[in-house]
């Protein structure tokens, strides 16, 4: 299943690296289960933005039927 | 309405193989069965194809029967064996003529205890049945499982000591029942992702709020997962 999470402007940028993040497919391991989604990532340290609306969201009921909950 | 595995939402999000784990469950059963180059298969329900695509590998021989002619024909593109649009309580097959019969996500949504018996009657002495499909962790009875809004794999699912006990009545041995929940999860968490949440993606399904509701109710109660079984036919 192809999931994609990118922000409609992907106008972001590494605060660390002053890198403006690009596309590119992460894995997010959660209870020995693996996702690959694309994410806006710095391409020189790698770290990915994950956006709010993501995490407190999809990435929570995930967590919830992964768990049984 | 259309049953579950024809909705766009599921068969853009499980491609040709129209089922929880994808090809996941078709490959355990080949590493469990070992079929010889040369043993004559046959998937139940081949729907799009995606199954007899692995069957068909390392010599081995793969009919494909489905009812619906819409997947019948996706499946033909795959050129992996021959295909005949049937009944899987009718199948078109001599008795004792085949050494396996695969049938995955299917059997829920037909006439279980027929089909079962139409399966021992074409699996030769000594041949095995691959079944794999949704089972009810909380069978809640019939009236929960009848409370799904939409024909489908879990509307006619049931807990799995009830599968095993139908299997072993038709006269199949050796029965070999494993679950696999984390591919089941695995797929729901998938829609999830896609859809926003469960409600979302039902929503998407049966188009309707109230409906959407009741398949999140029925899923709540009945916690529904996945099993591979596989049981022989006795050399006698």
């Amino acid at each position: 299943m192809k999931l994609s999470f990118l922000p409609k402007d992907m106008d972001w940028t590494c605060e660390l690296c002053r890198q403006k993040l690009q596309p590119g497919f992460v894995e997010l391991h959660y209870a020995g289960n693996v996702f690959k989604v694309e994410l806006p990532v710095c391409p020189q340290c790698s770290r990915v933005l994950i956006p709010e609306e993501l995490a407190v969201g999809r990435i929570l009921e995930v967590e919830q039927l992964l768990e049984d909950k | 309405m259309k049953p579950l595995y024809l909705t766009t939402p599921v068969r853009q999000g499980l491609g040709a193989c129209l089922r929880p784990g994808g090809e996941a469950l078709t490959r355990r059963a080949i590493e469990l069965l070992q079929p010889k180059a040369g043993s004559i298969l046959v998937d139940a329900g081949c729907g799009a194809g995606g199954g007899m695509r692995i069957l068909a590998t390392e010599g081995r021989k793969v009919f494909g029967l489905d009812l619906d002619f819409g997947l019948l024909s996706e499946s033909q593109k795959e050129n992996t064996g021959p295909l005949v649009q049937a009944d899987l309580a009718r199948l078109p097959l001599a008795d004792g003529s085949v050494d396996a019969i695969f049938c995955e996500c299917a059997w829920n949504l037909t006439k279980k205890n027929e089909v079962l018996s139409e399966f021992y009657r074409v699996v030769r002495p000594g041949g095995a049945l691959v079944l794999s499909d949704i089972y009810l962790r909380c069978s809640g009875g019939t009236l929960v499982a009848n409370g799904w809004p939409i024909r489908s794999c879990f509307s006619y699912a049931t807990d799995l000591a009830t599968v095993e006990n139908m299997v072993r009545a038709i006269g199949f041995e050796q029965v070999v029942v494993e679950d696999h929940i984390h591919l089941f999860k695995q797929t729901a968490a998938e829609f999830v992702f896609a859809h926003g949440s469960l409600h979302e993606f039902w929503k998407a399904v049966v188009g309707d709020e109230q409906l959407a509701k009741r398949a999140c109710a029925a899923a709540t109660l009945t916690r529904p997962s996945l099993f591979l079984l596989i049981a022989k036919r006795s050399n006698e």
